[in-house]
């Protein structure tokens, strides 16, 4: 395995302009598509203010149900958690006349016989910093207090479909379709890269098929190289997006932006699926090269 | 001859004629009705003009060509009841010596040698000790680190049978393995190949250098026009001193 690979970096070192090429349109591409995504993430909100006009403090946002038989420490940890999601200002804790009060506010004067003093749910309410939030964010605090075992629910969340949506179906549809676009671009790119790379393997390839080597002892540096290409292009484009476009981007378009200065950064998990993408283009494009590397090898004698 | 390497039974080899006009043969023969046995320790000369059909030959004992019609038997297995897979397997098992050597150019002497033993078990540490022997074999164990590219054409042959030899083959197949040498440096080579008989070793070299052929001797196999024949060493050294397809083209010549 170890000569496989002295042979590609060898070849590798000698068209090192090329690969370069390579690695710059991959990046450039990747970057591209990484901008349009972060322009999409900044675009859908949700309207806090829209939905609860008549909130306390103008931003209030959840009320969240506990099992009043917690004990204080594990309440305590619930509360501190909840405080450290960067979506809230502050947690409120209600104690329980206050809290039978707001129940009966929320779900009717019957409410107020159905259940116990004793068994009366600790309320939690939630205040959200800004008036506008990323759909995104959302809908994965929403997810994660409703899988939260000390929770017994939450009250107070909004329903998207009701919204009326920044981003208009068609806008969604076209950067959609430019996504694909980039991403069978990338294919093409990766493919046209390997399939030169192949070419000119052709007698590397006739001397393992003549002299009973497997094919794939050649191929297997090629995948490599084609994962630490998707690699280091992803890590650059974001990289470059969030440390040097982000700022040029909302200082330019940030008035467009529901968080006003600055833009909101991609998420880790958008970040993965954008480093995702780019491998699977990568590995796609390297892949098509296989029948070639096992039909074109250099006929020996 | 008590272990057969080789054996092939009334073997045929077609190819399809592409360039075929209206009323032309489709199919152009490469070999008809050759017949062949080679057993252990043999060293054998396959002669004939060029597109006799000596590399056909050679390719269907590689499993690299299925034959048209006819059995043929590699190192004991009948091919056409291997798969890819194993007839990959077989190749690994055979030495092949190059016309133009075909090292890689990217690796250096050692590890060129070092290539046919890529699929094997052995240990990194037995590796490079095969790999020594057979430089040594050939006397270019001092080129170990050498980068290939500055080797002479005879040095990399001579890295070129180092190869076929790293995995201990019981049978080796040389393609004009003297071509492009000259003729101190062929003679040499052919001396260093049949010295493998040693070592129990078949060796089968197909050549239309018949200065070599006539001054090493040995079992003779002569290909024209797709036909094999056999031609003793004694009697090839007197009557057949000049082989049938030079006395053809000697004719023309005369001709013209």
């Amino acid at each position: 395995m170890r000569l496989s690979y002295k042979i590609i970096f060898r070849y590798l070192s000698e068209k090192f302009a090329s690969y370069s090429l390579a690695f710059v349109s991959l990046s450039c591409l990747l970057f591209f598509m990484a901008l349009l995504w972060t322009v999409v993430d900044n675009l859908s909100v949700v309207k806090i203010e829209e939905a609860q006009p008549t909130q306390q403090e103008s931003k209030a946002g959840l009320t969240v149900f506990v099992n009043s038989q917690l004990n204080e420490q594990k309440l305590k940890g619930l509360v501190s958690d909840l405080e450290s999601n960067k979506l809230f200002k502050k947690i409120e804790k209600i104690d329980s006349k206050d809290s039978k009060d707001l129940l009966v506010t929320q779900f009717g004067p019957d409410f107020k016989d159905l259940i116990q003093e004793e068994s009366m749910p600790t309320v939690l309410l939630g205040y959200f910093k800004n008036t506008n939030i990323r759909r995104a964010d959302y809908q994965s605090l929403l997810s994660r207090l409703k899988n939260d075992p000390l929770i017994l629910g939450i009250d107070g969340v909004i329903d998207l479909n009701s919204q009326s949506n920044f981003l208009s179906l068609s806008f969604i549809n076209w950067i959609f379709s430019l996504l694909i676009i980039i991403f069978v671009v990338a294919t093409v790119l990766i493919f046209f890269v390997f399939r030169s790379l192949v070419e000119n393997l052709k007698t590397e390839a006739g001397i393992f098929h003549y002299l009973g080597q497997a094919s794939w002892r050649l191929f297997l540096p090629l995948v490599s190289i084609a994962v630490a290409l998707a690699l280091l292009s992803s890590g650059a484009a974001l990289f470059m997006l969030e440390y040097g476009m982000q700022n040029l981007l909302a200082r330019h378009l940030g008035q467009f932006f529901s968080s006003g200065g600055a833009l909101y950064p991609l998420s880790l998990q958008s970040n993965l699926i954008l480093a995702a993408v780019v491998l699977g283009a990568a590995l796609i494009g390297v892949f098509s090269c296989w029948p070639a590397m096992n039909r074109k090898y250099e006929k020996l004698f | 001859m008590d272990q057969l390497l080789v054996q092939l039974v009334d073997v045929d080899k077609e190819y399809i004629n592409n360039k075929a006009l209206e009323g032309e043969a489709q199919y152009k023969a490469a070999l008809s009705n050759v017949s062949l046995r080679l057993g252990a320790g043999e060293f054998v000369f396959l002669t004939g003009p060029s597109g006799a059909g000596k590399s056909t030959l050679l390719k269907i004992v590689l499993g690299l060509l299925r034959p048209t019609r006819g059995q043929v038997q590699t190192l004991g297995k009948d091919l056409a009841k291997l798969n890819r897979w194993q007839l990959r397997k077989l190749r690994s098992s055979i030495g092949i010596i190059f016309q133009n050597h075909q090292l890689l150019e990217r690796l250096n002497v050692a590890d060129n040698v070092a290539v046919p033993l890529l699929a094997s078990s052995l240990s990194r540490k037995e590796k490079r000790i095969r790999v020594q022997q057979s430089l040594e074999m050939v006397q270019m164990d001092v080129f170990a680190k050498q980068d290939v590219r500055v080797l002479s054409a005879g040095e990399k042959q001579r890295v070129g049978i180092a190869r076929a030899l790293v995995h201990q083959p019981k049978l080796i197949l040389a393609d004009e393995p003297t071509g492009n040498l000259d003729p101190v440096s062929a003679r040499s080579l052919i001396r260093m190949l049949r010295e493998l008989r040693c070592y129990q070793s078949s060796v089968l070299i197909a050549t239309h250098d018949m200065e070599l052929v006539r001054s090493f001797g040995g079992r003779v196999l002569e290909i024209v026009g797709g036909t094999c024949s056999s031609v003793l060493d004694k009697k090839y050294r007197k009557a057949y001193n000049v082989p049938q397809f030079w006395r053809e083209e000697a004719a023309r010549e005369t001709e013209l």
